[in-house]
């Protein structure tokens, strides 16, 4: 860094301001964080059902993880609620962004409309789109059978080939806004004598699209990427509130799956905490793992705007 | 967007022209029903809340408009619900946990971007890992926590629960948002004399003021919204918050749609209100903070 | 100003020290929302016990059915349970290790007399009596009459009528029989008794400890093929596993389906959102049996029972509270503020709901077991339900899978 570049060594100077910007927020995560984290490790080692006394485990319950039919399911649900979610969150709400940045009127109006369902809570979205997705007579059904597409009707959360769509719908609905934003800030910042140029030389919009709107602003692509992969991986309070993971585990993920482990889908008497951890330990490693590989992925392909971290 | 008079003949160029205008037209129209289409997917289950909150209680799936509007719905389920005794529950936590934060975040977030030393990625990954944590597998040890710190049933409690979580998030953001301000203001801020803390609070911090915007709408939404830690810490019904009140609309075997869905358009009104009244900051804020991403 | 302030300053002092100088506080947890609410007869029940017990206040909590169990369990782990509350599915386990009052040690003979018994029994493990109902529920049919006139048929008797008829409801456009599984709370309510109409003990099944007795057994794969033989007929609505009790209800509210499949406390839930037409035209049945003269099983429980902390510093005080709220006097004002049914015998005459005497009028010849408490056994049963109703497992497959999912969540 530029005034540091000057100093010939590390002292003790450019080690102790950083620290002192650092501490109370680190302070913060140790006391806060750090026990309640410190205390999961140490149970997903354990046998515990929060009534008896625990007993230790080894790694018995990551053995048994490995075992468990249900947990590879879990697995496959969540990749592919993470995959879905990620390309359609991402390329979506771009392109509808470079829509919206094409000089048209009223981009603000719509901008803030469609930034209404993220105001709702995961929960109540949850509870809204279960009401919608009704079979019989539910809104969405009944709309396409008055618009003629009798034949589109689907069971939605009811049949196991459609809950896991009908669940990257309801994400896709729900943060479509948000990452629309991220994307308009962001296009609202490329130099328009970019576009001016590659105008005069002929450029059609796909070719602008691709060749000066994708590169400036994917350094904004790659964090909303991250995002995505972040929340796909722990994706856990809709999909609970929808389905709780069913019909029979056709949707259950990672979340939802170490959620009714531990607490039972609505009625279970027994808590099998320690095993529910395990699972909140490889959903963890997983989302550390991901969003360190597309962190460094986007930094050697950007080296430029890069040099940072 | 009016096409050129028909009556005078057309030449090749004025021909060429109308083309031009005609397929700029067409994309224009072809955008703007690309856009309303959006709309009406993106609003059709916010109409229906509405829609559904001033129905009758027997007639949510059987009538697209309600045969009589009621309006009572409103005041009954902000009398019934105690809503002012919630509101003010919410703002506190949310206004706790925000501003615990940003005073938290925004140095941290500062040196991550400013300073080179050693050790910083090991501890930047733990920060991010933090936000990785999903938030059900630390709902016991967190309860555990509290009650060791005898704060369950505490409004400052459950804020406290947000902020660690909200910490790590926090930092991630506002990070890449101090990347983006040019360094050369800090080298000018340090000729004039001033110490490191002084140009990240008379240089840097008015800079970034669209990033503590951002933050301040992603956390506040997060936190009003939350269900899953104010429902298991906070048990008596004088201290829970909207979210959660608005929730004993929802039994174990029948649902009060109307005054669930009453109850939610109330508790969204401040939040519609904060996003309002931040929403220019938030968009550069965002812009800013992303392109070093 | 200053003094105003001075005099703000002091007034809000003297409220906030006012809690520190009480009393005993006793809390009480539970999902019932009127039980917080504000409704008249909680409140004259918690004013009353504070009336006879000077020095004490009754705190009552509440947390929505659906955070509740997760709540429960945190509150189990770090030893903060309130003094009296529902245990839930739990009351088994929590009081086997030794977390609950044994209400053999603190009522007698005549206390327990007074309840019914199966819901009472529902909460007695290894002959303790770990909970007590509040209310208790057992099942029917609810029929639109008239709907049931303009397709000329009559309440089918047995599960054959049934399925026969279907062609007839679909005729006209009704959903034979409507209810919904989405929360996986419905389906074990109506399946277990069926595994009764086969012959089945699902308490000794819940149990699991009695030798060769698994859920592999054939009254379950029974139970499990007439399941999915109604369901595949059509006698559900379709996608079952994605319709909540509330919609379900809807159905029935607004002349879509011709029955409703649901609890006694559901006549109450009618009066409360019922549309005009339901609750002119709704009758109550029994749920269909197996044979015209085979008994019809239509569940005999109850969902929330109050427990009391064994650890509690309050134990004495929380016994004496659950003593005050069934004094048949007090629980009277219970019965008759919720119309559902009572768990005490002395309070049926508090109910004024026709439809609900009719249901309490079957328990003396066709109660049946359909809560579960044992590790596991609730989940391992409702998945295998949805897997049921949507035909993706074979009966023989589902009961072998309840049993391996109880074995698994045991193992640990």
């Amino acid at each position: 860094m530029a005034e540091l570049a000057t100093k010939p060594s590390l002292n003790m100077r450019s080690l102790l301001v950083p620290a002192l910007f650092i501490a109370p927020a680190g302070l913060a995560l140790i006391l806060l964080m750090a026990v309640p984290m410190v205390d999961a490790v140490i149970l997903s080692f354990q046998n515990w059902n929060g009534m008896k006394p625990p007993t230790w485990a080894g790694f018995g319950n990551y053995i048994k993880l490995a075992q468990d039919a249900t947990f590879y399911k879990a697995l496959w649900h969540t990749a592919y609620f993470t995959v879905w979610t990620t390309i359609l969150q991402t390329v979506l709400p771009l392109l509808i962004a470079s829509l919206l940045n094409s000089g048209i009127r009223g981009s603000g109006v719509f901008r803030t409309l469609y930034f209404m369902p993220v105001i709702i809570s995961l929960a109540i979205s949850g509870l809204l789109w279960a009401m919608l997705f009704e079979p019989n007579f539910g809104p969405i059904n009944s709309a396409l059978r008055a618009l003629g597409l009798g034949s589109f009707t689907q069971l939605w959360l009811a049949s196991a080939n459609t809950v896991m769509p009908s669940v990257v719908i309801v994400s896709v609905w729900q943060s479509l806004g948000f990452y629309l934003v991220i994307f308009f800030a962001a296009l609202q910042g490329v130099p328009r004598d970019l576009y001016e140029a590659a105008t005069i030389d002929g450029a059609n919009a796909w070719s602008r699209f691709f060749n000066v709107t994708v590169p400036t602003i994917r350094p904004v692509i790659l964090f909303v990427i991250v995002l995505n992969t972040i929340n796909g991986i722990k994706v856990f309070d809709q999909i609970w509130v929808m389905t709780a993971g069913g019909p029979d585990y056709a949707s259950a993920t990672l979340g939802t799956y170490l959620y009714s482990i531990a607490f039972g889908a609505m009625g279970a008497s027994n808590s099998r905490l320690g095993y529910a951890t395990a699972i909140a330990i490889v959903v963890l490693l997983l989302s550390l793992v991901a969003s360190m590989i597309q962190i460094r992925l986007g930094r050697r392909r950007d080296i430029d705007s890069q040099i940072e971290m | 967007m009016a096409s050129p008079s028909p009556a005078t003949p057309a030449t090749k160029r004025d021909r060429r022209a109308d083309a031009h205008l005609w397929k700029l037209t067409f994309t224009r129209t072809l955008i703007y029903v690309i856009l309303i289409v959006i709309v009406i997917v993106e609003a059709f289950p916010l109409a229906w809340m509405l829609v559904t909150a001033v129905k009758d209680s027997h007639e949510i799936f059987n009538t697209v408009l309600p045969t009589q509007i009621k309006w009572e719905n409103f005041p009954r389920v902000w009398f019934a619900m105690n809503f002012p005794l919630h509101l003010a529950n919410s703002l506190y936590v949310t206004s706790l946990t925000v501003g615990l934060i940003l005073l938290l975040a925004t140095p941290a977030a500062y040196a991550f971007a400013r300073y080179r030393f050693p050790g910083r990625e090991v501890v930047f990954y733990a920060f991010i890992g933090v936000m990785m944590v999903p938030p059900q597998a630390i709902l016991i040890p967190m309860f555990q926590f509290l009650k060791s710190l005898h704060m369950l049933n505490s409004l400052t409690g459950l804020a406290l629960s947000f902020v660690g979580g909200g910490t790590a998030f926090a930092v991630f953001l506002m990070r890449t948002f101090f990347l983006s301000l040019p360094r050369e203001l800090g080298d000018a801020g340090r000729i004039d004399g001033c110490n490191d803390f002084q140009v990240f609070w008379y240089v840097y911090l008015p800079l970034a003021r669209p990033g503590l915007a951002t933050v301040v709408i992603i956390q506040s939404l997060y936190t009003w919204n939350e269900f899953m830690f104010s429902n298991t810490f906070i048990t008596s019904p004088g201290s829970k918050t909207v979210q959660s009140a608005v929730f004993q609309a929802v039994g174990q075997y029948s649902t009060d749609y109307t005054a669930l869905c009453s109850g939610l358009i109330i508790a969204l009104v401040p939040v519609v209100l904060v996003y309002l009244a931040l929403q220019r900051q938030f968009i550069s804020g965002l812009t800013a903070g992303a392109m070093k991403g | 100003m200053n003094k105003l302030l001075m005099t703000a300053a002091v007034a809000v002092i003297a409220l906030a020290a006012q809690p520190a100088q009480a009393d005993t506080v006793l809390h009480v947890l539970s999902w019932q929302s009127a039980y917080v609410d504000g409704t008249d007869y909680w409140k004259k029940t918690v004013e009353g016990f504070e009336a006879e017990n000077p020095g004490v206040t009754v705190e009552s909590n509440f947390i929505a059915f659906s955070q509740y169990l997760p709540a429960l369990t945190a509150m189990i782990a770090s030893d903060s349970l309130p003094d009296v509350f529902n245990g839930g599915t739990k009351t088994g386990e929590l009081g086997r290790s030794g977390h609950l009052v044994n209400y053999k040690d603190v009522f007698d003979d005549a206390f327990f007399a007074q309840f019914f018994k199966g819901p009472l029994r529902q909460y007695t493990f290894d002959d303790k009596p770990y909970g007590l109902p509040d209310m208790a529920q057992d099942f029917g049919v609810f029929a639109n009459e008239r709907i049931m006139k303009d397709v000329g048929l009559k309440m089918p008797n047995t599960w054959d009528e049934l399925i026969a008829d279907v062609p007839t409801f679909k005729a006209k456009g009704y959903i034979p029989l409507a209810w919904g599984n989405l929360t996986r709370n419905t389906c074990p309510d109506f399946f277990l008794p069926l595994v009764a109409q086969y012959g089945g003990d699902v308490y000794a099944l819940d149990d699991h400890t009695a030798a060769g007795l698994s859920w592999d057994s054939k009254p379950v794969v029974d139970a499990l093929g007439l399941l999915q033989r109604l369901a595949k007929s059509g006698v559900f609505p379709e996608g079952i596993n994605g319709i909540d009790d509330s919609q379900g209800q809807q159905l029935a509210y607004q002349g879509k389906a011709a029955m409703l499949f649901g609890g006694s406390w559901t006549p109450g839930v009618f009066a409360a959102n019922g549309s005009k037409d339901w609750l002119d035209n709704y009758s109550v049945n029994k749920v269909p049996a197996l044979t015209a003269d085979a008994i019809h099983y239509t569940g005999d429980g109850a969902g929330e029972a109050w427990s009391v902390n064994a650890d509690s510093p309050n134990k004495d005080l929380a016994v004496k509270f659950v003593a005050y709220i069934y004094r048949p006097d007090v629980y009277n004002w219970r019965a008759k503020g919720l119309q559902s049914f009572p768990s005490m015998q002395s309070a049926v005459d508090q109910i004024d709901n026709e439809k609900v005497k009719t249901m309490i009028s079957w328990i003396a010849t066709d109660s049946a077991d359909h809560i579960l408490f044992g590790p596991g056994s609730w989940d391992a049963v409702s998945n295998v339900c949805q897997s049921a109703l949507d035909g993706s497992i074979t009966p023989e497959d589902g009961a072998k899978k309840i049993e391996a999912d109880v074995m698994a969540a045991r193992s640990n």
